[in-house]
């Protein structure tokens, strides 16, 4: 069977000197779910970013003139409210328009943030396996992407950011810990008189140490997100690193080491084992009032995990590459490497699982929101008016129809571009079938 | 003898492993919980009660002490020793305890409804898991059965049908799909109840019928995908050319030959759904008011009830990495040559 397919393919082969970037779109658009995808896809794109200027009311005001039904229920659509009137007597139309435009700017940014840690960590973890790191640079790294994240999270998000500088803190002691943790052999050494390296640096870190925990620790759960705390702890984290660099000796026993394509892998694990739901729950109800950034940073920090193994994988298999090898052999630095060949080579993959994310994000911040831990009320969300309109289905169905079927046509539009892009891009195995 | 040894040392293995991931999910969620904004004390104490009450309250719940300090009081009384018969009433300083002889496992006591946690996850727990073994052995069924049709009518009307089918299954959470499923056969055609789990083992097992649908509609959407995909290219293999060409029929060929190695693909992403479905369906226990570890989840989280959601999360966490270990071990006796790669 697999024959039969190569055979019709080698036949429907384009005139050399076509590029392989015309035959991908050609395929694309012979596929008819791709199309039919695609279609819809810019309908509801068009309808989000059209539709509220169309609409003839807004979206958060009810209309007690002619929303309203005889005995104060929401009326089905009319001439003056298209799609009816919610429970409130708002225009479900304006609410469907200005909810899809929040919908799919979260989901489209929340994607962003998620492939963006997604990609780079399984590159990484892929590009540099076999490479060994010494653990307490690691702890020392580690603490410091803390820091810096929440340093970048803080300003974005009013109710997210100080929570994130506290978990960076507790991040930024974990790094000191390790440290110490890393000098226990030498200072081993030192006690049984061997040639240890065991120097001033060992000091500093041990009294630091002390210090950060009789200090730091003790105050750490009142004064969670104080901003003066984190630049304390960074301050620490810095200086100490610092004076480590300058003061660290060649000899002694091997410091222990870990291969970065491990330590990436574990994490993943150890985050796959996290009920997704529950994770995300939990950070929300942690928040209180989720805005739109705090969603985003949320759903984009939870969601990476399957990005980085998949990109990974990918990555292990060009690293090997012959082409790789030559560019290498020809002197081209790592970072030459990875642009030039490495991140072309997975930017197929990316698109399509990019695809694939945004409808997950979509569906993610609909199941938030019927759970009630999306952006508050009255602002409309696809998932918001599903869950304001479920408990009403025996008087005004359409009210949860509405929202339904615009989240069912966006996850499948989404679905058959992702299958027809994946069909294009990324090599079509004798798996892939016929698409849809 | 030496094979058992090493199936013995490879499980061992990664119990340690999974162990570790535990203990990992536990601490990030211990810290997760304590740096909840609202104060446990003042919630149960109410928004009227004098700061000296709330105070009370905190010292109490030991919340006035060091996060470190109350973080190792946690670890200390999650697993530890005590006597292996014990009343509960009885015996203050083991009063929320579950045990397995004289290995004691403590959560501590819920905020809300002032019972051991344990206790709590205990009456849920046979809920979810109904629902979840229900589920999956309705999306197995429907899945392979199709997924089997569909690779064998490749490029028909029937393959289309179902592919077709697959991909809107796919595409509808299962949040909109559980909605639809309680307002059709609940509430316009009053099949069955809307939601509860009723009294009874029979009445029970009638409320399930709904939430089993849901689950096992959107899981079957999936596994009839894999299987499809993981069928063609098996029957194109030399094996079951060979196993054809001896004249064996199409059932023989396709059970006997052909399934067994969709299996190993297939019991992976099983097995994972199914431990995400043990620590609890959040959704669909949600829509149908099923009283399962899901739905207890999201009651604790509204409540800030710090104890329960450190207990459904660790029950999340080790269904998930049970049933990975499991996985990994299933393989072995799936595929001879993944057994012996690691010997």
């Amino acid at each position: 069977m697999a024959t039969d397919a190569r055979i019709v393919e080698t036949k429907s082969a384009p005139p050399p000197g076509v590029t392989s970037r015309t035959r991908a779109f050609r395929r694309f658009t012979k596929n008819r779910g791709a199309l039919f995808g695609t279609g819809v896809l810019a309908c509801i794109v068009l309808f989000t970013t059209l539709g509220p200027l169309l609409a003839r009311h807004a979206p958060n005001t009810p209309d007690y003139d002619h929303g309203m039904g005889p005995f104060g229920t929401p009326l089905g659509p009319s001439a003056v409210h298209w799609l009816g009137t919610d429970t409130i007597f708002r225009d479900l139309f304006a609410r469907l328009a200005h909810g899809g435009r929040l919908s799919l700017t979260i989901a489209l940014s929340a994607t962003l943030v998620a492939m963006s840690i997604g990609v780079g960590v399984g590159v990484v973890s892929g590009f540099y396996q076999g490479t060994r790191v010494r653990v307490d640079r690691l702890a020392e790294g580690l603490g410091g992407a803390g820091l810096m994240l929440a340093g970048i999270v803080a300003p974005f998000s009013s109710t997210a950011g100080p929570r994130a500088l506290g978990f960076a803190v507790y991040l930024g002691l974990f790094a000191l810990l390790v440290r110490v943790l890393a000098a226990v052999p030498r200072i081993l050494a030192y006690a049984r008189k061997l040639p240890s390296g065991f120097d001033r640096a060992d000091l500093v870190d041990a009294m630091l140490f002390v210090a950060a925990v009789l200090t730091l620790f003790r105050r750490a759960a009142e004064r969670l997100g104080d901003v003066r705390f984190v630049g304390v702890a960074a301050a620490v984290l810095v200086a100490t690193s610092l004076a480590r660099r300058k003061l660290d000796s060649k000899s002694g026993p091997r410091q222990p080491t870990l291969d970065v394509d491990d330590v990436f892998m574990r994490a993943v694990d150890v985050l796959l084992a996290f009920p997704f739901l529950l994770l995300l729950m939990a950070i929300a109800a942690s928040v209180e009032h989720t805005d739109a950034a705090t969603l985003v940073l949320l759903l984009g920090a939870t969601s990476w995990t399957w990005i980085a193994r998949i990109v990974r994988g990918k990555t292990l298999q060009v690293r090997s590459l012959d082409y790789v090898t030559a560019a290498r052999a020809l002197g081209r630095g790592t970072p030459g490497i990875l642009l030039r060949h490495v991140v072309p080579a997975i930017g197929g993959l990316a698109a399509v699982l990019a695809t694939q994310l945004v409808a997950g994000m979509i569906v993610a911040e609909a199941a938030l929101s019927f759970l009630g831990l999306s952006v508050p009320p009255p602002t409309a969300s696809w998932g918001r008016m599903l869950e304001e309109g479920r408990t009403y289905y025996a008087i005004a169905p359409w009210l949860v129809a509405t929202p339904a079927i615009v989240i069912f046509l966006a996850v499948l539009a989404l679905n058959l571009v992702g299958e027809g892009l994946r069909d294009v891009l990324d090599a079509p195995s004798s798996t892939s079938g016929r698409g849809a | 003898m030496k094979r058992a040894l090493d199936a013995a040392a490879f499980l061992a293995r990664r119990a340690f492993g999974a162990l570790v991931v535990v203990y990992l999910v536990v601490t990030a969620t211990f810290f997760l919980n304590r740096s909840l904004p609202s104060d446990p004390a003042r919630m149960i104490a109410g928004e009227q009660a004098r700061p000296a009450d709330v105070a009370r309250i905190r010292t109490q719940l030991g919340l006035d002490r060091p996060v470190g300090v109350q973080y190792l009081a946690f670890l200390g009384r999650l697993v530890h020793f005590g006597p292996s018969h014990f009343e509960r009433e009885k015996t203050p300083d083991h009063a929320t305890c579950g045990h397995l002889g004289p290995l004691h496992f403590d959560l501590g006591r819920s905020y809300q409804q002032r019972k051991p946690v344990l206790v709590i996850l205990g009456d849920r727990l046979p809920y979810t898991a109904a629902l979840a073994f229900s589920a999956t052995a309705l999306a197995v069924t429907l899945g392979v059965v199709s997924g089997v049709l569909a690779a064998l009518r490749r490029n028909t009307a029937v393959d289309a049908t179902l592919v077709g089918l697959a991909l809107l299954g796919v595409s509808a959470p299962t949040f909109l799909l559980g909605v639809a499923i309680q307002y059709l056969f609940a509430f316009q055609l009053e099949l069955f109840p809307l939601n509860g789990a009723g009294k009874g083992l029979l009445d029970a097992a009638r409320h399930l019928v709904l939430p089993t649908l849901t689950l096992g509609i959107f899981g079957a959407a999936f596994y009839t995908r894999l299987v499809r995909s993981e069928m063609i290219e098996t029957l194109s293999a030399d094996y079951v050319r060979t196993a054809r060409a001896k004249g064996l029929s199409t059932l023989r060929v396709v059970v006997v030959h052909a399934l067994r190695n969709v299996l190993v693909p297939l019991v992976t992403v099983v097995g994972l759904d199914l431990g995400a479905l043990l620590g609890g369906a959040v959704l669909t226990e949600q829509i149908f008011s099923w009283p399962g570890v899901g739905a207890l989840a999201v009651r604790a989280m509204r409540d800030r009830d710090g104890p329960v959601i450190m207990g459904t999360v660790l029950v999340s966490a080790i269904a998930i990495v049970a049933l990975n270990l499991v996985v990994d071990f299933v393989y072995t006796f799936l595929d001879p040559r993944i057994r012996r790669a690691r010997n």
